[in-house]
């Protein structure tokens, strides 16, 4: 992992020392490589200080070099968190797990991040587990009720799409249909932008927590059965980071 | 007067922002084009430096002192 500015060596020094940061911060002063990659930010006055700055984000590469993903952010007051793109690469979450027992299934709520700060794009996920010979319906499903993973408006922050990963097709031998489920264990993942400072401080508790909320709804069935629709209560709660407002000495500062 | 320029600074970058695309850079599926920098230490890294057995996760951003 290395991350890229246009900061001088002397500016990335600083900083590491002051984050304990030992992976490569890479300087690019005048902006070549930021430039060769077609990511400056050209909307920025030649003359101002800022000139020079990349558009955030992050590339994914394989072993070749060859880019895999990349995650950009239109509003650079927005920024997915690593540990959101290392979720969503690799399935990996930092944030503690909560488990919800549902009757026909069991989940683990997690989170990529536990401490956020904001503007920060988080994901949140759901490893659902069914039990033996039960089948929830897909999103597409005709005629029957499909999984539904909603959040409640909140001022926390704002909740993007669900990604659902690719169904099975399921033949149901009684009634001669073939409808797409999810069967055995199942992982959705959603991403929510954490609100900006002015609009997330109302929502924080006395120790500087606030908590996002969603409900599962879904009906399962077996190969004889269909049971009663259930809604389950979702709950994640973060701690809220205040960002690192110190500056590197005036003298380093570039002008 | 510090304040009222950097008001007027992220006023105008939001506004920047807003005119623009997601899809920057080289596109998924390109080769990532090779750079010589140095890092916080001043010891030079390139890509093949950066590369692990896994492939790499190189990120840009704004600054380290904003």
């Amino acid at each position: 992992m290395a991350a890229v500015s246009y900061d001088t060596v002397a500016v990335l020094h600083n900083f590491a020392e002051r984050r304990g940061i030992h992976f490569p911060l890479l300087s690019d002063p005048d902006s070549k490589v930021i430039r060769e990659l077609g990511i400056l930010n050209e909307t920025i006055p030649k003359d101002n200080p800022f000139f020079g700055v990349p558009y955030p984000g992050t590339f994914v590469l394989n072993d070749q070099g060859v880019i895999t993903a990349k995650y950009f952010e239109d509003d650079f007051r927005e920024r997915y968190t690593s540990a959101d793109i290392l979720t969503r690469q690799f399935g990996l979450g930092t944030g503690p797990r909560t488990e919800v027992e549902g009757k026909q299934l069991k989940l683990e709520a997690g989170s990529s991040n536990l401490v956020v700060a904001a503007g920060q794009r988080v994901s949140l996920t759901l490893d659902i587990e069914m039990k033996p010979n039960m089948h929830v319906y897909a999103p597409g499903v005709e005629g029957y009720i499909p999984i539904d993973w909603k959040m409640k408006e909140s001022a926390a922050g704002d909740a993007h799409e669900v990604s659902y990963p690719a169904s099975e097709k399921l033949h149901l031998v009684a009634i001669d249909e073939t409808v797409p489920v999810y069967q055995g264990h199942f992982r959705l993942t959603r991403d929510v932008t954490i609100a900006q400072d002015a609009k997330l401080r109302p929502a924080l508790d006395s120790s500087g927590k606030f908590t996002v909320e969603g409900t599962l709804r879904y009906q399962a069935c077996d190969d004889r059965v269909c049971y009663v629709p259930q809604e389950l209560a979702l709950k994640w709660t973060f701690q809220y980071a205040e960002f690192d407002r110190m500056r590197v000495p005036v003298e380093l500062r570039r002008k | 007067m510090g304040t009222i320029y950097r008001l007027t600074v992220t006023l105008f970058l939001l506004v920047c922002y807003s005119l623009q695309g997601r899809d920057y850079g080289p596109p998924v599926g390109a080769k990532m084009a090779g750079f010589e920098l140095p890092d916080q230490a001043g010891k030079l890294h390139t890509l093949a430096t950066i590369l692990g057995s896994k492939g790499a996760i190189i990120l840009f951003y704004r600054s380290a002192d904003w």
